[in-house]
């Protein structure tokens, strides 16, 4: 999966979190960018990302990312093969 | 059925994905969904309004949307406010603040193990571990019996699950200073603790149905302090509903079964009453007497069974008789309709014949087609998606929480013979050549008197579940109830009923306010098993005699017309009440004292005998 495809799956569960239907990501996307993606939107967001990759993150960590480009950046790492 | 991922048609839809639903994001969009519709075509009806408050040790927002669609999926109108983080013991128990202003009608509480005060230590003796149950189990009952004494409200709090971690192992399951083990005594005190108007949320069993690791996510505790996993918030909140809906009177009284491949394994017609599969012969053939015994547990405690099945009469009646393992006779039955008419037709033909509403109604078919079909013609009635395997049937119907109550009462375990005694009065009835004589040959005796503390839970229940003989339609909880029968103002009167046939128990209810010299008529209602017996003309005789003895001048009655109380809408005429003003919400009827009587009856009353005690079970 290419990082492009992961940013538009991200997008899709943030926007149904926080109910934007044209909602445009971008790496550089902050959480404070996007009106109501609060504490309270972070863990729905953590789940709906982690359900659609099938990953999990540790505890905290979704929270200390600086960006959207992290966030996909932590997906694809995960994604990745072992070894 | 719908096909996955189609729009859901309107609120049935809705509901019925909601009944499905096992994850949060489906509950979310569902919320949605109900809310776009809520927009352009109004609320389902028809409903029930309540104010309840959502109050608790953890971030509640998550839950509160599911939860207002929880409750309309019960035909509740909810009013919601919602606590702020881990203040419900300070909301609770301030009687000047938001909350109790709220005036409640439920407040439902979110309390987790994470509101435990001290834990015991490890090696703590029992004794010191059964004080510190104890002084827990006040902690949580405390702010419960707080609110409740403001404002009457009726508290939902939750018993708790465990916390996944143990530092001493299986040893555990024998130090009561474990944490599980101290939360499991903790729970067993609670249920033995708490207080008629606080109803317990059986968490712990919800975490245990579903695997306490999905249940509960730590990280999403650190994280945000949420109570449950997100995917068990539809179970959360669907079960709190239904707590709630029992508590204002939305539950249902009756399952309507099937026979074949629904009762037992194979079809009548084709394998004969010798074929078909049931009993301990065969595994699919116990699996079907399993869910027999479930349904005749649910029978004995208080809830009809009858059948709607495409068969003959004759063979499915010989299925009961003649097949010693069947575990239903035919007599635990208060409605048996085996024809080949559209089983519609046939769920119409068994609410008449009992005399409760289709939304009393629960149908139980493995045929999806059937079931399909009762959908869309009877939208009122609950079918849960069965399936194929009989095995999951009782763990099906009981997921639906279709039943629940706040309290049992001897009415309820005598219910079937109640409602059968009456299908022998109307028998009865067809064979006497004119009414007075009808009404003498059944004898019947009336124990008239003021609420009694015993009579509590059943006079609430009464007010919560009656909807044809109901002239207001007023609900009200033991606790309201209780304030009545000890306010000098209200004259309050309940009426027990027997004949010949057997003891009907507990089933008219009558509460009215003095207001200056006249006597308010509140609320008036008779369960619909002793209709047209003169009950309530027994029952105002005891009235005026009452009114007179409190020297008001005259009786004003109140009708509220609903979908459902047309048959009362006379009484007030019938009682010799004159119309004094009418508008669509409601009619007033006056009636001066003097000279006032009631009319002729066939019902010897007692007004002096106190209850039986049998009530108090």
């Amino acid at each position: 999966m290419t990082n492009e495809e992961i940013l538009r799956c991200i997008t899709s569960v943030v926007a149904e979190v926080v109910e934007i239907d044209d909602l445009r990501l971008e790496a550089t996307t902050q959480a404070t960018d996007v009106e109501g993606w609060d504490s309270l939107a972070m863990v729905q967001i953590m789940v709906g990302v982690e359900r659609e990759f099938g990953i999990r993150f540790r505890t905290g960590e979704m929270a200390g990312m600086a960006n959207v480009g992290e966030l996909v950046g932590r997906v694809a790492e995960r994604l990745r093969p072992a070894k | 059925m719908t096909a996955a991922g189609s729009p859901p048609p309107g609120w049935p839809g809705i509901f019925r994905d909601l009944e499905a639903c096992r994850d949060f994001a489906t509950l979310q969009r569902l919320c949605r969904a109900s809310a776009r519709l809520e927009k352009t075509s109004g609320l389902p009806s028809p409903f029930v309004p309540a104010r309840i408050a959502l109050v608790g040790g953890a971030t509640l927002d998550l839950v509160a949307g599911g939860l207002r669609l929880a409750l309309l999926a019960r035909g509740i109108r909810p009013e919601i406010h919602v606590g702020g983080y881990d203040q419900f013991v300070r909301e609770m128990t301030d009687a000047q603040g938001a909350l109790a202003a709220f005036r409640p009608n439920v407040v439902v509480v979110v309390n987790t193990p994470f509101n435990i005060g001290s834990w015991p230590a490890i090696d703590a003796p029992r004794e010191e571990v059964e004080a510190l149950v104890r002084s827990e189990c006040e902690s949580m009952l405390r702010p419960c019996r707080a609110i409740h004494e403001t404002t009457g409200c009726e508290v939902v709090l939750n018993t708790l699950h465990t916390i996944p971690q143990t530092s001493i192992g299986n040893l555990g399951a024998k130090l009561p200073g474990d944490r599980r083990n101290f939360v499991r005594r903790l729970n067993l005190a609670l249920g033995d603790a708490a207080p008629p108007f606080v109803h317990l949320n059986d968490v712990a069993a919800m975490a245990e149905e579903r695997g306490l690791a999905a249940f509960f996510d730590l990280r999403y505790w650190y994280h945000a302090k949420q109570p449950f996993a997100f995917d068990a918030v539809p179970d959360y909140v669907r079960n709190t509903a239904a707590i709630a809906g029992a508590l204002l009177g939305r539950t249902r009284k009756c399952v309507v079964v099937d026979l074949d491949d629904t009762l037992w394994g194979g079809i009548l017609g084709d394998e004969g009453v010798a074929g078909v599969d049931v009993g301990a012969g065969s595994p699919r053939g116990e699996a079907f007497s399993a869910f027999q015994h479930y349904l005749k547990r649910l029978r004995e405690r208080g809830i009809l069974l009858a059948v709607a099945s495409k068969n003959d009469d004759d063979l499915a009646r010989r299925a009961f008789t003649d097949r010693p393992e069947m575990v239903l006779r035919l007599d635990d039955f208060v409605a048996f309709e085996a024809r080949w008419t559209p089983k519609s037709d046939s769920i119409r033909a068994i609410a008449a014949q009992v005399g409760i509403g289709l939304d009393s109604l629960v149908f139980v078919d493995d045929n999806p087609a059937e079931r399909a079909l009762v959908r869309k013609e009877l939208p009122e009635v609950a079918v849960p998606e069965l399936g194929d395997e009989p095995a999951d049937f009782p763990a099906i119907l009981d997921a639906g929480r279709y039943f629940e109550t706040g309290s049992l009462t001897s009415e309820d375990r005598r219910r079937t013979e109640t409602y059968k005694s009456r299908q022998e009065a109307s028998d009865a009835r067809a064979a006497a050549t004119d009414m007075p004589s009808y009404l003498t040959s059944l004898e019947m005796n009336a124990v008239v008197r003021p609420f009694e503390e015993v009579s509590l839970p059943r006079i609430a229940q009464l007010t919560n579940k009656t909807n044809q003989f109901n002239l207001t339609t007023r609900r009200v909880t033991p606790s309201e109830v209780d304030a009545m029968a000890k306010d000098p103002a209200w004259i309050t009167r309940s009426l027990r009923l027997a004949d010949r046939m057997g003891d009907h128990g507990l089933v008219a209810v009558f509460f009215a306010r003095r207001e200056g010299r006249a006597l308010v008529v509140l609320g008036w209602l008779m369960s619909c098993r002793v209709i047209a017996r003169g009950a309530e003309y027994a029952l105002f005789e005891d009235v005026l005699a009452a009114a007179r003895g409190m020297g008001v001048d005259e009786i004003v009655g109140i009708y509220r017309p609903t979908d459902r109380n047309a048959m009362a809408k006379d009484l007030y005429r019938d009682l010799g009440f004159t119309l004094e003003s009418e508008t669509p919400e409601e009619t007033r009827w006056r009636l001066a004292v003097a000279g006032a009587r009631a009319p002729q009856h066939y019902i010897r009353v007692d007004t002096t005998s106190r209850p039986t005690t049998e009530d108090r079970k």
